[in-house]
């Protein structure tokens, strides 16, 4: 995976398991790989790994057990729960660089159901704005 | 804790280390950086031991530095330095001969791992291979303080992965490394803390994920904004 | 003690090519010079043993002055970084280097008396033919009778003041390194410190004898036979003794200001 060294690495990786999470490839309960087999797998150092898990927890995503290891919490809904969050954050994220651009939030939505409807017709008009 | 307190090292006129105070905490690992001549290779001498200070004190466990923290820390330096006459299985007898803390099974996973045979004459390691012994010896010593000065010269690519990782291998709670390269791109991933070291003097030190949360800047960011020349026009129109 | 003994084996080794050429070459001459005598071959009998008996004596100078070298890049280049980054302190280190000095220079001592043993043994039977090993032995040794506290203090004065000039010589490579590192004058320097400090060994030394030269009774003359006499007539009635002493003092002074400016002051 590749890093962007210009923001915590650990935040970026702790978004990489979200991810995962969401999309099923890490289920609510399992165990998460030891500090060290993180470590190995993101080519990070152990230290970065305790901060991530840390983070995780923090959000109550995992806990550790003494001696057994890190776990997923067992809630069922915790992907649905990450994609809310997930999905939130990104549009929010959106609104603001179109707000920074000068388009209201629904001026952005009609660009969107213009795009939407472009690609529906298989057309490549520029959108109205 | 390797301390080093109002060090100054002088030769001749020049000063490599100009008033240097820094301390290295236990199990992180340590970006050492800066331009050629900042002092950073002097520093770990100073501490291996090999350079004496010209005024000031540097410390490992509040003893000066000697034949106990010589069994603590571990020194790859950036020159070659076996006896001619060795072959690698000397190299090995010899580390194991004098340092307690050398795990002669590590070496020779290590070796393999970096495609080294013992049975080689240290004269006829090229470069690369001589600079992957280096690193393979230091590592195998399970020391607190790792010192790896340019570990990464002269390697290529897929060479600096393997000792990269080999690094993140040996890692552990216990120890401190303090690793000085040119090449950090690769070791923005794996460095905890981060010492800028500049006329021999320290002018940046902390950790790296906070500096990247707070300023958002990484290590290559930080060295051109502290070694670089300041560009006041761009930075204007760029509204920086 | 086994650190030391760790480094002397790490210090002989260097010395491997060198101890073997000297063994060999000495070996095949002193062979030649035994065929000669047996095959009374003249010419090559008395070339072989002015040959070895040069080598020998140029290989006892040849290897110090490769020791003093060996001990001056241990100090300076990057070849020290070996054993001084183990965790040894600079007392074992430097007498390590002083062990295998003596060692080498041991050696081939032991093979120019076992050599010259063996042709001055061969040159007595070219006089007087027939002549036993056991009874050459015992002539020589009856001669030596009653001089044996002689020979015992010239000797330990001997090896006295060998290790004492080594270890000024160390001392002033020691020296010379801690003040210059890596400059080209080092050579001229260590010589000129050497010089230095044997002028002021000498005053000390003068100093020092005229002092205790007084009180200690000479007595050069005294015949002794049995063990005890020949110790109370070297060691009580001696000028040597106090030589010997003077030495001992010294070596070891100059061992320990070697040590403390390699500890303390010196960078490689």
């Amino acid at each position: 995976m590749e890093f962007d060294s210009k923001y915590p690495i650990y935040l970026q990786i702790v978004a990489e398991i979200k991810r995962k999470i969401i999309i099923g490839d890490l289920i609510p309960g399992s165990k998460l790989p030891s500090n060290n087999d993180l470590a190995m797998m993101y080519k990070v150092n152990p230290n970065t790994v305790q901060r991530i898990y840390k983070q995780l927890e923090f959000e109550g995503i995992c806990f550790t057990k003494r001696g057994l290891g890190t776990f997923l919490v067992e809630d069922p809904n915790l992907p649905t729960r990450l994609k809310i969050e997930s999905v939130t954050s990104m549009v929010s994220a959106f609104l603001e660089k179109m707000a920074a651009l000068g388009f209201t939030a629904s001026e952005t939505i009609n660009i969107i159901k213009d795009i939407e409807g472009n690609n529906r017709k298989g057309e490549n008009t520029d959108v109205k704005i | 804790m390797l301390r080093f307190e109002n060090v100054i090292k002088g030769y001749g006129n020049k000063k490599a280390l100009n008033n240097l105070n820094v301390s290295f905490e236990k199990g992180k690992v340590y970006a050492l950086v800066g331009p050629n001549g900042s002092g950073k290779s002097t520093m770990m001498k100073i501490a291996a031991g090999l350079v004496k200070p010209t005024k000031g004190s540097c410390t490992y466990d509040s003893q000066n530095i000697g034949a106990y923290s010589k069994s603590k820390i571990a020194y790859m330096c950036t020159e070659p330095f076996y006896y001619d006459y060795m072959r690698i299985s000397d190299v090995e007898k010899y580390y194991a001969d004098f340092f307690e803390d050398f795990n002669r099974d590590k070496f020779r996973n290590l070796l393999q791992f970096m495609e080294l045979d013992a049975s080689m004459k240290v004269k006829a390691l090229s470069s690369g291979m001589a600079a992957k012994l280096k690193i393979s010896a230091t590592l195998a010593r399970e020391a607190e303080v790792i010192m790896l000065d340019e570990p990464l010269n002269g390697i290529d690519l897929l060479g600096r992965d393997q000792i990269i990782n080999a690094v993140i291998k040996a890692t552990n709670p216990g120890s401190t490394f303090i690793i000085s390269s040119h090449l950090f791109d690769e070791l923005e991933n794996i460095v905890d803390n981060v010492v800028m070291v500049k006329h021999g003097n320290v002018v940046l030190e902390g950790e790296l994920e906070d500096i990247r949360a707070q300023y958002g800047k990484s290590i290559s960011d930080l060295y051109r904004e502290i070694y670089g020349s300041n560009d006041g026009l761009s930075n204007e129109i760029w509204g920086k | 003690m086994k650190l030391l003994a760790k480094h002397v084996k790490y210090d002989l080794l260097k010395y491997k090519n060198a101890l073997l050429a000297v063994l060999i070459g000495s070996g095949v001459i002193e062979m030649a010079h035994i065929i000669a005598y047996l095959t009374e071959f003249k010419t090559l009998y008395v070339i072989t043993v002015i040959i070895l008996m040069i080598a020998l004596f140029s290989a006892f100078f040849v290897l110090l002055i490769y020791s003093i070298g060996i001990f001056s890049i241990d100090l300076s280049k990057k070849q020290g970084y070996m054993p001084f980054s183990t965790p040894t302190t600079s007392r074992t280190l430097i007498g390590s280097k002083i062990i295998t000095t003596l060692i080498v220079s041991a050696a081939t001592i032991v093979l120019i008396l076992l050599y010259g043993g063996i042709d001055s043994y061969l040159a007595a039977r070219e006089a007087e033919p027939g002549l036993s090993l056991g009874y050459a032995v015992k002539t020589i040794l009856d001669e030596l009778d009653g001089s044996w506290g002689y020979i015992a203090v010239a000797v330990i004065n001997l090896i006295a003041q060998w290790v004492c000039n080594i270890l000024t010589i160390y001392l002033a490579l020691a020296l010379s390194a801690a003040l210059l590192g890596e400059s080209k004058l080092k050579g001229l320097v260590s010589f000129g410190l050497w010089i230095g400090v044997n002028v002021v060994l000498s005053i000390i030394s003068v100093i020092v004898t005229k002092i205790f030269g007084n009180i200690i009774n000479f007595n050069v003359d005294a015949y002794a036979e049995t063990p005890a006499e020949i110790f109370s007539v070297a060691f009580g009635g001696s000028a040597a003794a106090l030589a010997i002493g003077l030495n001992v003092v010294v070596a070891v002074g100059i061992y320990f200001l070697t040590c403390w400016i390699t500890e303390k002051k010196l960078s490689l």
